[in-house]
């Protein structure tokens, strides 16, 4: 005998609009890195500011991915499909970081 | 300089007289930096504005593909960016030669991060052209803002400006 834990869904309540396969296909083409390398001039604070502007990071999270560019000379910052990564990379070189663009392993 | 906030959106810039007259020459090269032809920079400027993908291996670059296509959508935004960016400095510079002391400006805060981001160009661009590395520029890494640090800017400034005017007779072989 199996017992049910939680709600169960009937056919009926199932959503038809959701385009489940559309949302797998774009989950599995996030594989485009968003790469900010370091460099001698971009400001510590500064840098913080653009990923909270432009990637909505916590104060939190944009200042550990300020270190780890500053300590590791990089910092992956968002994985993306290829168009939504173009975007990104286009924004933070409008502010003067270096980032580039990599299609992930 | 003093920035302050007039609402959620909005921001008051305010110049002293030297500040206004440091900024104006600032858009001025700006603007004929962004006029430039991305050909005629050098390499390193170059790279600056158009490199924009980077590939983990030679493999990854011999296949080009879909790299190669981001390449070419970055490097066609980029050289939008520069053609917007020429605009905007002939703008402001515009703006500044016709307002008088003291210096004010309103902005949202898209105006103003694309005013910051454009100061930041003319730093980048100068690092570029002067070669400037990490080992030298340890205390640009993390500038405090305050009214010592401000002085020993201008001090450094000022410093310049006098021994270059010094330099021929100071120089001399």
């Amino acid at each position: 005998m199996m017992i049910q834990r939680g709600p169960v869904m009937s056919q009926t309540e199932a959503e038809p609009d959701v385009d489940v396969e559309g949302k797998l296909k774009e989950a599995f083409a996030r594989g485009w890195s968003v790469i900010v390398w370091n460099d001698p001039i971009n400001l510590m604070d500064y840098v913080v500011y653009v990923f909270k502007a432009v990637l909505k990071m916590s104060e939190q999270d944009a200042s550990r991915h300020m270190w780890e560019v500053h300590k590791n000379g990089k910092s992956v910052v968002a994985r993306e499909t290829r168009e939504k990564s173009e975007m990104i990379v286009h924004r933070l070189r409008a502010f003067g970081l270096n980032t580039t663009l990599e299609e992930a392993a | 300089m003093t920035c302050e906030p007039l609402d959620n959106n909005r921001w008051r810039l305010s110049f002293a007289e030297p500040e206004a007259a440091f900024i104006m020459n600032v858009l001025a090269r700006l603007a004929r930096h962004y006029r430039e032809d991305i050909a005629e920079l050098s390499p390193e400027l170059r790279t600056f504005w158009q490199n924009g993908v980077s590939v983990r291996d030679a493999a990854q670059k011999a296949e080009g593909g879909e790299a190669g296509e981001s390449r070419d959508v970055l490097a066609e935004s980029r050289a939008d960016l520069r053609s917007e960016r020429r605009e905007l400095a002939e703008s402001w510079l515009r703006d500044f030669e016709l307002a008088e002391e003291p210096w004010t400006f309103e902005m949202t805060t898209a105006e103003r991060d694309e005013f910051v981001s454009m100061l930041n160009d003319r730093r980048l661009i100068l690092a570029l052209e002067a070669g400037i590395t990490q080992e030298d520029a340890p205390a640009s890494s993390k500038v405090t803002v305050d009214d010592r640090r401000t002085a020993i800017m201008e001090i450094d400034v000022l410093g310049h400006f006098i021994m270059i005017m010094l330099g021929p007779q100071i120089f001399r072989a």
